[in-house]
């Protein structure tokens, strides 16, 4: 009797925080993370921050030691190919005339000159995102060094995500890879287009948006930049991804495109936010 | 929670500590891309432990924490889950199961498992249908991996619940979170 009442008791509980959880999840989908439960979030991460980058400070020799012990094949693999790399670029150097043309490229592979004259704030990454469904990272600064809600964020070599919350001292990145993610795209022959993300790392899915113009010729392998066009969220010329695959689809002019992202976001601990919003 | 009130508090300090982890670290300890759950396991343990009740608590309260830590995902689906996971678990090991190391090692695996598919699923049914955006083969991945490090952790871990939730008595992980004392979880222990 006694355990019939207990189990009773028990079906009750859960019954009660299953109801409770799913209220928690319809009120945070209808505020759209912001709202009450998007504040509560807020305050928490910033209460919770200053722990989060002291943990992430001392953890980090022990996450590179497993990261490379689980990754040393293909470390040893990515090493050799640098290695190549190296070797390659040497002869290359030697030529004199290509010198200067090479360490141009170099250098605007490596630097940030697609910012511009647009200002940036540096953030360093505090937690990358431990869920295997989600395509978010959090860095440390918020509003209150100024960090917005929807400006963009960079790294060398192109665009990362957009700010999707901001609380006063963490922010909440968006990355191009997650499905909600969306980016107005110039493509050859004055076509514009879009990418969306299609999941953690699967490539951005391009739709062609003019179809009066002609078929945009994308090859693979080329870059394809931010349009920055009138209610656009992002600023012209930021690298997006480079072309990974042009199919036909049958019965539409416009072919089906997917793009790899050009920033690889696990290798960078410090990211940068451009402090850029639409006019 | 626990009826004792250091208990309680170092059980709180133990959720809140995993949830860091988890966030700070998860990351880093990926397996073919694919991270760990590490709360999930307070929820495995506190059923093993405590029975369902407790499990239900510790599940929705670890997830929760979780939740308000992990922007990335909606406020209440991981509470959810691991509700029913510790649910789930704390049932069977107060009614079936024995607490054996091989057994609390597997339940522990395929309880973990099972939360990665409540989890996208509830998560479906619930609005959230990016959850399977990236496929069958990305989901089964993720099954697998973080089941195999259930399998390693979840008895390490249940000793860990145990000497958490333990009373200076020496009455260690026989009381409900819930509230009252567990009876017994098996027939002949108590």
């Amino acid at each position: 009797m006694v355990t019939h009442k207990k189990s009773l008791r028990s079906r009750y509980v859960v019954a009660m925080l299953l109801l409770v959880a799913v209220t928690l999840v319809a009120v945070d989908k209808r505020a759209g993370g912001g709202g009450i439960t998007g504040h509560i979030r807020n305050a928490v991460s910033d209460v919770v921050s200053p722990i989060q980058s002291a943990t992430h400070d001392a953890l980090a020799p022990v996450g590179n030691f497993l990261g490379g012990a689980v990754d040393y094949g293909a470390l040893s693999k990515q090493n050799q190919q640098l290695r190549n790399q190296v070797a390659a670029m040497s002869v290359a150097a030697a030529q004199a005339a290509a010198t200067e043309k090479a360490a141009a490229a170099v250098l605007k592979e490596q630097g940030l000159t697609f910012v511009g004259s647009i200002p940036t704030r540096t953030v360093q990454v505090i937690d990358r995102g431990s869920s295997n469904f989600a395509s978010n990272l959090t860095v440390d600064k918020g509003t209150s060094q100024g960090v917005a809600v929807g400006e963009p964020v960079v790294a060398a070599g192109g665009l990362v995500g957009t700010i999707e919350t901001a609380g006063a001292r963490t922010s909440t990145v968006r990355l191009l890879s997650d499905p909600s993610f969306s980016v107005g795209l110039s493509l050859p022959g004055g076509n514009i287009g879009s990418a969306s993300g299609q999941g953690l790392g699967r490539p951005l899915s391009v739709t062609v948006d003019t179809t009066s113009l002609k078929t945009p010729a994308v090859k693979v392998g080329d870059v394809l930049y931010t349009s920055g066009l009138s209610l656009e969220t992002f600023p012209k010329g930021i690298p997006v991804g480079r072309v990974a695959s042009v199919s036909a689809v049958p019965g539409s002019l416009e072919p089906h495109i997917s793009l790899t992202p050009l920033v690889d976001v696990t290798q960078f601990s410090y990211l940068e936010v451009m402090l850029w919003s639409p006019p | 929670m626990t009826s004792s009130p250091a208990a309680k508090a170092r059980l709180a300090a133990l959720i809140a500590l995993i949830s860091i982890v988890q966030t700070v670290f998860g990351s880093d300890l990926r397996l073919w891309g694919v991270a760990p759950d590490l709360p999930v396991l307070v929820a495995i343990g506190a059923g093993i432990v405590g029975g369902a009740q407790s499990g239900a608590w510790a599940g929705f309260v670890s997830g929760l924490t979780l939740d308000c830590l992990s922007p990335a995902t909606p406020l209440g689906l991981h509470a959810f889950t691991f509700c029913i996971v510790g649910f789930g678990v704390g049932a069977l090991f107060e009614s079936v199961l024995e607490d054996h190391k091989l057994t609390v090692a597997l339940v522990g695996a395929l309880a973990t498992g099972a939360a990665v598919l409540i989890y996208v699923g509830a998560g479906d049914l619930l609005g959230q249908p990016h959850l399977l955006s990236a496929g069958r083969a990305w989901l089964l991945r993720v099954v697998f991996v973080e089941a195999a490090w259930s399998l390693v952790l979840s008895v390490p871990f249940e000793w860990t619940y145990r000497w958490v939730t333990s009373s200076p008595s020496g009455s260690r992980g026989t009381r409900s979170l819930g509230g009252g004392a567990l009876p017994s979880r098996r027939p002949g222990v108590q």
